[in-house]
């Protein structure tokens, strides 16, 4: 006996010196490359859609290119700018994240929608695909995504944005773009905050999925701490949720992230009914937009 | 869309794994000197890509009959292994009562389950009680059995600080293990925490409502 149990011993042993390296944090996101951007010709699903009045104007449509610098490992990524680059110097710019699905031309009519906030490009809005998302090159990390935001804004300021007319917008996965970049900006210092569905980390999300207060690190490096971030901004901070946020629950994320809000003015917006991905729609997208020029006005 | 990817399916699908990743630990005591070995496979059924599946865990217990109705059993837990964390579990089983007929044994088997990973080296400590009967037929060679498991957070806070308010998560676990002379073949079905709501926490965990999550685990074991 004493042999099979030194057999099952080493069987053991193998099995538990197997690389001891997987991680979780490559599926964060959920990206999706492709070798055009299509825009209003995308046949990618939308999970909101917008009417012809939200069109853009195609020579308030710029694609650009753009060298982001993570830590040496350089990379291009595209964005789209809506608006006049001539008039960038002048006008109130929304820097606007997007969340983890696929690229751009997912998110098309949410930059459609913001570029019609106040009135049709009232105000330029700038979105990018983050490094592995649609024809930015590399793959998604996580200090990647804020090499990418540092970029973008980089841009903006490149082509005369101040950053007392910069408003940085994250939307679910953006927000640790925005809030992580608004609470330690580097090249423009953002006049205000819009998270809409953020979430508190990956702590939280491990806590809520385990029951346990387990650590995360057990299964990712992933921190996304907009719970700890947001504790350093001090600019304007708008929060929007839905109640019925069926991901990132509004009452262990949202909420965590808007009490942790220690800045000078600060707005909540629990939206009733609406889920994790469909607030302006079921807001209203006029109730949405006039919030947003309200709070960006203000 | 946000986030509902990936990650948060797996964190969570891993996560729920630690405190379910295995049937229970030898719900019959051994005989006195007598032991085995067990390898297990299996977890909580989630639906992922629009699929059912079980979570494709695997771990591995030995135990060991000390004496008549007392056996002590340890565990290790090879996909957090492979995650960076070791994971084990430690533990006994005490009979408290023998089966007779139709009135089933039954067992307690306190446990210590400990987990550390060498990431950030964060070391997690659960205790957990498990109350087992079981009937023997087939010549008392089968058993099927009937429990609770029960895992503790004794943590005063979770993530970020906050107050953590959920402390007792238990688990109802049905079972049978068919013996042959030297391997027993074990099939269980858990309803984990079906206390706690299943909605809202990033992960379409596969249950009989709102609450908690089904599993389905497999074991084979080798008697010596």
């Amino acid at each position: 006996m004493k042999k099979q149990i030194l057999s099952i011993l080493i069987v053991l042993s193998v099995t538990c010196s197997l690389p001891s390296c997987l991680r979780l944090d490559s599926n964060l996101f959920n990206n999706i490359k492709l070798d055009n951007y299509l825009l209003d010709a995308s046949t990618s699903p939308q999970e909101i859609t917008v009417d012809t009045s939200y069109n853009i104007p195609s020579g308030f449509i710029q694609q650009v290119a753009l060298t982001s610098d993570d830590n040496g490992n350089k990379a291009t990524i595209y964005g789209i700018y809506v608006g006049d680059v001539s008039r960038i110097s002048s006008d109130t710019v929304i820097m606007y994240f997007h969340g983890t699905k696929g690229n751009m031309d997912y998110y098309w009519n949410r930059e459609k929608i913001l570029a019609n906030a106040g009135g049709k490009n009232r105000f330029g809005v700038f979105m990018i695909d983050y490094r592995g998302y649609g024809m930015s090159e590399g793959k998604p990390t996580e200090s990647g995504l804020h090499a990418d935001a540092n970029a973008a804004i980089e841009w903006l300021k490149n082509n005369g944005l101040a950053g007392d007319r910069l408003i940085v917008y994250g939307f679910s996965l953006g927000t640790a773009a925005a809030t992580y970049y608004t609470a330690n900006p580097t090249t423009l210092v953002p006049a205000k905050l819009i998270l809409e569905a953020p979430f508190g980390s990956a702590a939280v999300m491990t806590n809520d999925a385990t029951v346990l207060a387990l650590p995360s690190s057990y299964f990712t490096s992933v921190k996304v701490d907009n719970a700890e971030e947001i504790k350093k901004v001090q600019q304007p901070f708008m929060w929007i949720h839905g109640i019925n946020d069926d991901f990132l629950s509004i009452k262990t994320h949202g909420e965590l992230v808007y009490k942790n809000y220690k800045g000078v003015y600060s707005e909540a917006h629990r939206v009733p009914a609406a889920t994790h991905v469909n607030v302006p729609a079921v807001w209203g997208l006029d109730n949405y937009k006039a919030a947003l020029e309200a709070f960006i006005t203000r | 869309m946000g986030v509902k990817s990936g990650l948060y399916c797996c964190i969570a699908l891993l996560a729920i794994a630690f405190a379910s990743c295995a049937p229970a630990r030898y719900v019959r005591p051994l005989e006195k000197g007598q032991s085995k070995v067990s390898a297990t496979f299996g977890g909580p059924l989630i639906n992922y890509s629009g699929t059912t599946i079980p979570a494709p865990l695997l771990g591995f217990a030995a135990g060991h009959g000390f004496k008549d109705g007392l056996t002590g059993f340890a565990g290790l837990h090879a996909t957090s292994l492979a995650f960076g964390v070791l994971h084990v579990d430690a533990g006994v089983v005490k009979g408290l009562l023998k089966p007779n007929g139709w009135i089933p044994g039954v067992s307690a088997s306190p446990v210590a389950n400990m987990m550390f990973d060498k990431w950030e080296h964060k070391f997690s400590f659960f205790p957990q009680a498990d109350i087992n009967a079981y009937w023997n037929y087939g010549k008392k060679k089968h058993y099927c059995y009937l429990g609770l498991a029960n895992w503790f957070d004794l943590h005063s806070t979770r993530a970020e600080g906050e107050p953590q308010t959920k402390h007792w998560l238990p688990v109802v676990q049905v079972g049978n293990t068919l013996a042959a002379k030297k391997w027993e073949y074990t099939l269980e079905l858990k309803y984990i925490a079906p206390n706690y709501s299943n909605r809202d926490i990033v992960v379409p965990y596969i249950s009989a409502g709102n609450t908690g999550a089904i599993g389905i685990y497999i074991g084979v074991t080798r008697k010596f």
